[in-house]
């Protein structure tokens, strides 16, 4: 999932809420069947003592939308998942289940997870988990998707100013747009390459 | 395997840049973050990476220590792609990549090196003529094909294929034969293996193979196999044998017709014999006495003299000697005078004698073997053939004997009071035995009287009236009559060659059934359980394990050297397969591991 990145709402308070994508994207070449990405989301409640949590998932694009298509799996961590073996990140206490592996295409957008109350400062840690099935069809060669994820947070109670510095290095995921628009130049740039290599093809 | 290449523009991600929509809510304040990102199923028309190699080999292998790898003239074809380049070997072998009758480009990264056919003659004898291929092969029958292009997908074809590599079994006109593709010594090779018993039966001088057009292809695509996740799925190898026959040279088989042609002789001889004999024209004029000594009143009959001719036609004895002779179900062909017996292993192994589909259809490394129940059917059809034949010979000799031909010239001098010869009585016929028999012989008579003998003073007058008598005595009914007469003494003259033939009976039912003996044992020894001959259909490496109805057999030696599916390399590994497959082992000379027709395709690699 290259080039994850947040944008702010227009209307929210800036800053309040951050969603770090870290550097775990795994994008060295595209999915084929069988393969699964991992995406870290990590939040980080900057200025009030705490809020309440919610989720929105939502996708697009081919890939996503066919039943045989991706699935999407979220597990919550209370502290940094480890990548330091090969495989599936591990989360050192015990992760819990956020989201069971569901086809993207049966996620509906306009539901809302409840994820409780957190704590001002950072965490908790989320691990987003992307999955083409083994038996995904060769119809999907080539399609692709796009998945959203949508982190609210909100309380009534006035803001309480924490300090601004977040324990250890965190990405300002809040304004970052270069990541999307190199990417999305990038996509353009190999379609109309692929464009130009199939009218000389066979 | 039809190729799938969806064609899928790339969706432009400008949805990244749209914002998932903010959670409603009630709180007194919300902060809302949102994160996307991208993902793409791989593409194998754009991604590169990919390596793949496919390739076709007519002959390979090895033949009395001849490694086929070291004769340029039977080299294959090997194709080797990336993204990046194509490589070709040999570097001569034919580009086939062009256009269809659309424009459509059709057979890209394809070669040919299909062997030549004014080659041949010299690959028969670099290959010690243990190897004899044929000189009027159809161009295009002997084809070797490979192809492989930058994105996994690879194919190799070998023997009678089209110039896109399909397997292509149809004779060059319709109703033709598909020519025999080789023709193995297998009585050299067994020699070579067996050293001084020969061919390891007795009688058994010489033993050949007869493989009819072969045929196989092997096609791995490597984007099909990493979409599947079945690199089986993604893989087909297949293979076709037109025909399979042995030929089984002996001296038993050339000695039934040595038994025959001494028959024939034989009976020449007797013929002759009875012909030449002093006491036949007695015995003939004698035969004719029931009819003729009534005329004769006041005649006395001299000493016959004349001359007997008997001749036979054994014409149709020979055709029956030197014509191919067959069983009904089409099993073996016997070839009398060369004294070779053709069997078709090809139908002989088929779901009429045996269990199985015949030589195509078979699981993967099937060895071709007899069963009991097969031999049996042979050695019964070749008994029904050899009898039938026999009974035939002993028909076509006696009807040879029934219908001599007859040349009899015989004359009579008649005296009158035994003191004067006054006539000469001559009967005269040239037919066959038959016909005297039937009476429909033409048997003529004649009388002629001595010079002036009617003017013999005082008794001319009674003499010639004598003579007369008789003339006026031969009318047609009396002539007729003598040739059944006639018939009956060369009848039982010829009683000689009653036995002759007879015997030439019991002997062949003598030597019948050593032929059927030799043949069976020669099965049972070259294509039975326990021969020291492998032929397998269908060798492959590492058949799907999967799509087997029946276990695979042993692999051929060469599985082993083939690179394995490497999940670390992400490389399919290397996948062949060889129509037929021929395994004499031992010897000094190494004995014989020779494969038709192979196909190989692999290693194929994805993208890392």
């Amino acid at each position: 999932m290259a080039g994850a990145a947040g944008a702010a709402e227009p209307g929210d308070t800036p800053g309040d809420l951050v969603v770090d994508v870290g550097d775990s994207v795994m994008m060295h070449r595209a999915m084929e069947p069988g393969d699964e990405r991992h995406w870290t989301l990590t939040t980080v409640l900057q200025h009030a003592a705490s809020a309440d949590l919610r989720l929105r998932v939502e996708s697009e694009g081919l890939l996503a939308a066919s039943e045989d298509g991706l699935r999407l799996a979220l597990d919550r961590c209370e502290s940094p998942w480890l990548f330091d073996d090969p495989g599936s990140p591990t989360c050192a206490p015990g992760s819990s289940p956020v989201v069971a592996p569901t086809a993207l295409s049966r996620i509906d957008p306009a539901a809302v997870l409840d994820l409780g109350t957190i704590a001002g400062g950072t965490g908790p840690y989320f691990l987003a988990t992307v999955a083409l099935p083994d038996l995904a069809p060769s119809e999907l060669q080539a399609a692709d998707a796009v998945v959203g994820f949508g982190f609210t947070a909100g309380a009534d109670d006035a803001v309480a100013i924490l300090p601004l510095s977040p324990p250890g290095p965190l990405a300002a995921t809040g304004a970052s747009l270069g990541g999307p628009l190199l990417l999305a130049a990038g996509i353009l740039l190999a379609g109309f390459t692929l464009l130009r290599v199939r009218a000389v093809r066979r | 395997m039809p190729r799938r290449r969806a064609i899928l523009a790339p969706t432009i991600v400008a949805a990244l840049l749209v914002p998932l929509a903010v959670i409603p809510s009630s709180a007194a304040w919300t902060d809302t973050e949102h994160t996307n990102g991208a993902v793409a199923a791989i593409d194998c028309q754009t991604t590169s990476g990919f390596r793949s190699a496919g390739g076709g080999q007519l002959l390979s292998g090895t033949l009395l220590g001849t490694d086929l790898a070291g004769i340029a003239d039977v080299a294959g074809v090997d194709v080797a792609a990336t993204s990046e380049q194509t490589t070709v070997s040999p570097s001569t072998a034919d580009p086939l990549a062009g256009v269809d009758g659309s424009g459509t480009p059709v057979n890209s990264g394809a070669f040919g090196n299909p062997l030549r056919v004014e080659a041949l003659g010299a690959i028969t004898l670099d290959l010690g003529n243990v190897l004899v291929l044929p000189l009027d092969a159809e161009a295009g029958v002997l084809g070797q094909y490979g192809r492989a292009l930058p994105d996994g997908y690879s194919a190799g074809a070998a023997g009678a294929v089209s110039n896109s590599g399909a397997v292509d079994l149809d004779p060059p006109a319709p109703g033709a034969e598909l020519p025999r593709i080789a023709t193995l010594e297998l009585g050299q090779v067994l020699t070579s293996v067996l050293g001084s018993t020969g061919t390891g039966v007795a009688d058994l001088a010489d033993v050949r193979l007869g493989v009819g057009a072969v045929a196989s292809s092997a096609v791995l695509d490597g984007c099909d196999a990493l979409w599947s996740r079945d690199l089986y799925a993604a893989l087909e190898r297949e293979y076709l044998v037109a025909g399979l026959e042995a030929e089984l040279d002996s001296p038993l088989v050339g000695g039934l017709v040595g038994t025959v042609e001494s028959t024939l002789t034989a009976l020449d001889t007797t013929l002759e014999e009875v012909a030449g004999s002093s006491g036949l024209v007695n015995s003939l004029f004698v035969g004719l006495g029931p009819v003729l000594n009534p005329l004769l009143t006041g005649l006395a009959p001299g000493t016959p003299l004349g001359t007997v001719e008997l001749d036979a036609d054994f014409t149709a004895v020979r055709t029956l000697l030197s014509t191919p002779i067959g069983d009904a179900g089409g099993l073996l062909e016997i070839d009398l005078a060369g004294g070779t017996v053709s069997i078709d292993l090809a139908r002989l192994l088929g779901p009429n004698y045996q269990d199985s589909v015949g030589l195509n259809g078979l699981a993967p490394n099937t060895e071709l073997v007899l069963n009991a129940a097969a031999v049996n059917a042979l050695t019964t059809a070749l008994t029904g053939a050899l009898d039938q034949w026999a009974a035939d010979v002993l028909v076509a000799v006696n009807q040879a004997l029934a219908v001599v031909t007859a040349d009899v010239d015989l004359s009579v001098p008649l005296s009158a009071l035994g003191l004067l010869d006054i006539a000469t009585l001559t009967v005269s016929v040239d037919a066959s035995l038959a016909s005297l028999l039937g009476g429909s012989a033409v048997v003529s008579v004649a009388v002629d009287r001595a010079a002036g003998l009617c003017s013999i003073a005082i008794v001319g007058g009674a003499l010639c009236s004598l003579v007369n008598g008789l003339v006026a005595g031969l009318t047609g009914a009396v002539t007729t009559s003598l040739g059944p007469l006639i018939g009956g003494v060369l009848r039982t003259a010829l009683a000689p060659t009653t036995s002759i033939v007879a015997t030439l009976g019991t002997t062949l039912n003598g030597l019948l059934a050593p032929v059927v003996t030799l043949v069976a044992s020669s099965l049972n020894v070259l294509f039975g359980p326990d021969s020291v001959l492998s032929l397998v259909v269908n060798a492959q490496n590492r058949p799907d394990p999967a799509r087997q109805s029946v276990p695979a057999g042993d692999p051929p030696a060469w599985a082993a050297s083939l690179p394995a599916p490497d999940a670390s390399a992400r490389s399919s590994g290397r996948f062949d397969v060889s129509a037929l497959r021929l395994v004499v082992l031992g010897g000094l000379g190494g004995g014989v591991a020779l494969d038709l027709a192979r196909s190989s395709v692999g290693p194929n690699q994805l993208p890392r």
